[in-house]
């Protein structure tokens, strides 16, 4: 039941964040939750029905003092009645205020103190960026958003119902439907743990829609929607920078969600103003840059100190460990709102995964203040070449001149050789590759499919693949095997063409773009540009391709050294956690005579140096990347454990590819060091590295105006924060749904109460 | 029907009462020699005062020594100590049986346990006790006698005596008082529930015919607490109507009429000097008695 009387204009809660357009006089609406308990108001005739009874059940008494009670009666008798219809009305009235506080009486009025009743659906959306960790004394903001939702929640009325959003990125629906049990929401908001990424305010807005539009389905009894965002209003979270057209549309979401439910905005940032809220630094990166680690030799370790703030931070220590004991610390002077490196040198004895991680002084924010780095030292670089045309003279082989190159190759500091091994093709299916550094294929012909599922796995075990072609290659069968048209996923970076013959000019770097040739600039006397080439496959890059197209190869293939006519030579790709490395002339003299050209040593070297890189970050993610490897397969073994950062341990299921398994985990927001257990024996724990993507790190809020005109402009909703000091102290934007409610029943006792003073005053009760 | 003794005589009362002899605080008009003060003087041991000699005075009781010393012709007169005469008078009317759950007995019962009780007693002390019972006319009357046996007499009278009618009490003192030749006591039982001018004038009547008059006003405690609290129907007796109503919305007011009836009446018996004596009929009879006979030593 809803009436609709006349319109009543009314301040509005927030005068401040509101703006006037945002508060239109729209007629206040009364209507009642629980329609059936309006059967109840058939007991206000009890007290008439009493009455009337009582006047029939009666004593009987002779009386001698006739005189004196007629007396009595005729000096009372009108204020008698005028006494019984008062109790009488009293009465009633208590039991008509009970029944109209049970029916949930509420107001439909834009301004929410008006706007009592009603059964309410409240959508609690708490950040749980890590910049909520930020610590004011000993609570951290995301403590107090926890207190301010619980708080939400304690001053509800029965029958509300409740969702609860993480706002994260990903945002999480921690309670998609609503719970009606305060209890349980309670809980849910105690468990709630803050999540080492930034927040994603348009996925959440959307997940939001979601919730009420599922509230809406499944519990059509909410009338009402509300949304309490609680959070520090990060200027990184609420005013990113995006595309006009990006900004229209996220605009246009939150006005659609905004007639659909009443917004607010909790805002936990304002409460550290002078302070030095937006004070912070942190260790934005960490890395090596040797990409290949070899054991017992030294290796630089490269951080960078950012200073999020506004204040220069001299003399600021930085500390190295590995393994989670102090290695090494530096002092540096961070300038105001500036970024300095540092660097680390530092020996890894034993080969094995090693933890390092990069930490600054603590401050307000303490998880940004640590990187890791999960490092994996060699005892050395082991290359395996496949040789193709092999020969009894070393000198005819084809991976005679690439051995050889490789050999004087390895870490590119102290010139150690790499350890070379040459095969035929049979060690594809006869060695197991996951020992190799590299795998050189020269002048294979072809692949079967086994072959070719034995390369996708050591590639999804972060191996290194490197393909010379020749006059063995036949380019049907590395397309049929290789380029994802059979059962195997997509391994080369492009589809082989036709064979071409005696190109002309010289080759072209493409500018030095990258990595591989990026040592070649300015060294034009090295050859590279001018090495011979006499034949090449023509290829055509995975980009092109159909399954490339349609998102299934996941190569993402550049070219390094183009012919003249822009023909790829050289191709390099990223292969799930491998890399590839295409060169689509021969290693040997036969098409090319590179090899022998002073360049060759060195763009071997480069070849070599960035397709082992990826190793070296194959273990390394961000938050809310899966950690993801691949396992020689073993009966019997069929899931991983993981030991998180916190100390929790998990499972990975092992999925089964043939030769080799792979696991996968993704609950990976929080960084740290992740340590997984196998039980294959003789395999050593793998450490992977988890860390934060740094621009949640920069803590400046934005204002109660950038947030009315930049972010939701012209759209109605509520502001709220607390002044410093104040603690959790939610004002009464919440609870409103009972306040009727609570007044009658006031009222009730009111009524009770008055009606026993006023029947022990006129002589009704027993004296 | 044969009057018991036992039935209105309660031996604790009586023995109560032993020792308190009914003492005639005015004077009384006696016929036998007793412990009471008579009007008339004459021949006895006890000297009273002197008064001037008229001629055809008995010249033996010329008080030859004043005339003596002062040649005045004095007489000496003497008190003469009489018998007392006490009349009970009981009403029995309808409003008198009134008894209510808190009481032992009506106020009717009550009256005549209380008559019977001093009527032995004053026949104990060699006194004349009488009887009448009234309610608007008298209804059996009993001449006063010292004689033991009489209180036989006055027993089967109370006994006879059962509340059935109204009551005119003003009507009845006023006849009471012109047939009571002899002065004494007259001792009244009654709730009054009648028209107080008229039963003060009866009063003041007894008063100017110089009889002591002691008035025991005997009522129910319900009637002075009114303790009533659930709806009730009262039923008028002596032929009041009946009402229906919540007693607890009136008892204030009825039991401000009930005071200002009290008080009404004390005031009246004061202005007489007539002893007015509320007796509850949920008080023990023998606490009442002899109180009210203490107070009269």
């Amino acid at each position: 039941m809803t009436c609709v009387v006349p319109a009543l204009r009314v301040g509005t809660r927030y005068p401040e964040p509101r703006t006037s357009n945002a508060m239109p006089s729209l007629p206040l609406a009364f209507g009642f939750a629980s329609l059936p308990m309006f059967g109840w108001l058939a007991a206000a005739a009890a007290p008439w029905l009493i009455h009337l009874f009582s006047r029939r059940k009666y004593r009987e008494t002779a009386w001698a003092a006739m005189d004196f009670l007629m007396a009595a009666v005729k000096r009372r008798t009108r204020r008698i009645q005028i006494e019984h219809w008062l109790l009488l009305l009293l009465r009633t009235a208590s039991i008509v205020a009970i029944v109209l506080a049970v029916a949930e009486p509420f107001f439909e009025h834009p301004c929410p103190v008006l706007r009592p009743g009603g059964r309410t659906h409240r959508v609690l959306v708490i950040d749980g960026s890590y910049s909520m960790a930020f610590k004011t004394g000993d609570r951290s903001r995301f403590q107090q958003a926890k207190q301010w939702a619980a708080r939400i929640v304690e001053k509800s009325s029965p029958g509300d119902g409740f969702t609860l959003i993480e706002m994260a990125d990903p945002p999480r629906a921690i309670v998609g439907t609503p719970a009606f049990e305060a209890a349980s929401i309670r809980q849910e908001i105690e468990n709630l743990e803050i999540l080492h990424t930034s927040a994603d305010l348009a996925a959440t807005l959307a997940e939001v829609r979601k919730v009420i539009d599922t509230a809406r389905r499944e519990s059509p009894r909410l009338v009402r929607h509300e949304v309490y965002f609680v959070g520090d209003l990060q200027r990184g979270t609420w005013l990113p920078s995006m595309s006009d057209a990006a900004r229209a549309d996220f605009r246009k979401r939150a006005a659609e969600l905004a007639e659909i439910a009443d917004l607010e905005v909790i805002d936990l940032g304002v409460i550290d103003l002078g302070q030095g809220a937006a004070e912070n630094l942190a260790v934005t990166s960490l890395a090596m840059h040797d990409p290949l680690v070899l054991a017992g030799r030294s290796v630089e370790i490269e951080a960078a100190v950012r200073d999020f703030g506004h204040t220069a931070r001299p003399h600021q220590p930085v500390d190295l460990l590995v393994d989670e004991h102090p290695a090494a610390r530096q002092y540096v002077d961070v300038p105001a709102g500036g970024t300095v490196s540092v660097r680390f040198n530092y020996r890894f004895e034993t080969p094995g995964d090693h933890a390092v991680e990069a930490r600054s002084l603590g401050d307000g924010l303490d998880v940004d203040n640590h990187r890791y780095l999960a490092v994996t030292a060699r005892p050395a670089m082991r290359v395996l070449c496949i040789d193709g045309r092999p020969s009894g003279d070393p000198r005819r082989t084809t991976v005679y001149n690439l051995a050889n190159a490789l050999a004087a190759s390895g870490s590119r500091e102290e010139r150690s050789p790499a350890e070379i091994e040459t095969a035929t093709e049979s060690a594809i299916q006869e060695r197991d590759l996951g020992a190799y550094d590299c795998v050189a294929l020269c002048n294979v012909a072809q692949f079967t499919a086994s072959e070719a599922r034995l390369l996708d796995g050591y590639l999804g075990r972060g191996g290194s693949l490197v393909f010379f072609l020749g006059d063995q290659v036949r380019g049907d069968r590395y397309n049929a095997e290789l380029t994802g048209q059979g059962s195997t996923p997509a391994i080369l970076p492009g589809r082989l063409k036709e064979i071409v013959e005696k190109p002309r000019g010289s080759l072209d770097p493409l500018g030095y773009r990258h990595p591989i040739v990026q040592e070649f600039r300015g060294q034009e006397k090295s050859g590279l540009l001018t090495s011979p080439v006499t034949k090449y496959f023509k290829v055509e890059l995975a980009t092109d391709l159909p399954s490339a197209k349609r998102g299934e190869g996941r190569i993402a293939a550049q070219v390094v050294l183009a012919m003249h006519n822009g023909d790829p030579l050289v191709v390099a790709a990223t292969v799930r956690r491998g890399r590839v490395v295409l060169v689509t002339t021969s290693a040997d003299t036969s098409w090319a005579a590179m090899p022998l050209w002073p360049s060759y040593l060195p763009l071997v070297e480069e070849i070599l140096a960035w397709s082992t890189g990826g190793q070296a970050t194959v273990g390394n993610v961000e938050v809310g990347e899966p950690l993801q490897a691949s396992l020689r397969a073993v009966a019997g073994v069929a899931s991983v454990a993981i030991e998180r950062p916190d100390g929790r341990r998990r499972w990975a299921p092992l999925e089964s590819h043939g030769d080799y398994s792979s696991w996968s985990y993704d609950d990976t927001y929080h960084s740290g060091v992740y340590t997984v257990h196998c039980d294959l024996p003789g395999a050593a724990k793998r450490l992977f590295a988890v860390n934060l993507r740094t621009a949640e790190s920069d803590l400046s809020p934005i204002t109660k105006q950038e947030l009315q005109e930049d972010v939701w402009p012209g759209i109605s909703f509520g502001y709220e924060t607390t002044s410093p000091g104040d603690g959790i102290a939610p004002s009464n934007s919440v609870g409103h749904s009972s306040r009727i409610q609570i007044g009658l029943l006031y009222g009730v006792v009111g009524l009770l109460f008055l009606e026993s003073l006023l029947a022990w005053q006129f002589g009704y009760q027993k004296t | 029907m044969s009057a018991s003794p036992a039935q209105y005589l309660d031996p604790k009362v009586l023995a109560r009462l032993e020792g308190l002899a009914l003492r005639a605080r005015s004077v009384v008009e006696g016929y036998v020699a007793g412990i009471h003060r008579s009007p008339f003087h004459g021949f006895s041991i006890e000297f009273a005062e002197h008064r001037e000699y008229a001629p055809g005075d008995d010249l033996r009781y010329l008080d030859w020594k004043v005339l003596a010393r002062s040649d005045r012709y004095c007489l000496k007169q003497f008190e003469e100590e009489t018998n007392l005469v006490c009349n009970l008078l009981l009403d029995t009317s309808e409003s008198m049986s009134y008894r209510s759950e808190g009481a032992a007995m009506s106020k009717l019962e009550y009256a005549k346990c209380a008559a019977a009780s001093l009527a032995y007693l004053i026949l104990h002390q060699q006194d004349s006790v009488g009887m009448v019972t009234f309610d608007r006319e008298i209804r059996a009357l009993v001449r006063p006698s010292g004689n033991p046996s009489h209180l036989k007499d006055i027993l089967q009278v109370m006994e006879r005596s059962a509340g059935e009618r109204k009551t005119a009490t003003g009507t009845i003192f006023h006849e009471l008082a012109e047939r009571f030749k002899k002065r004494g006591i007259a001792i009244i039982f009654s709730d009054l529930l009648d028209d107080v001018d008229a039963l003060l004038a009866g009063l003041k009547h007894f008063r100017h015919r110089r009889h002591e008059v002691v008035l025991m006003h005997v009522l129910d405690p319900a009637e002075i607490d009114f303790p009533f609290d659930k709806l009730t129907l009262f039923r008028g007796l002596e032929g009041l109507p009946e009402l229906l109503t919540e007693p607890r919305a009136l008892r204030k007011a009825y039991l401000e009429e009930m005071q200002k009836f009290i008080h009404r009446l004390k005031w009246g018996c004061r202005q007489q000097r007539i002893d007015y004596v509320l007796v509850r009929t949920d008080r023990s009879l023998e606490i009442v008695l002899s109180s009210y006979l203490a107070s009269r030593k």
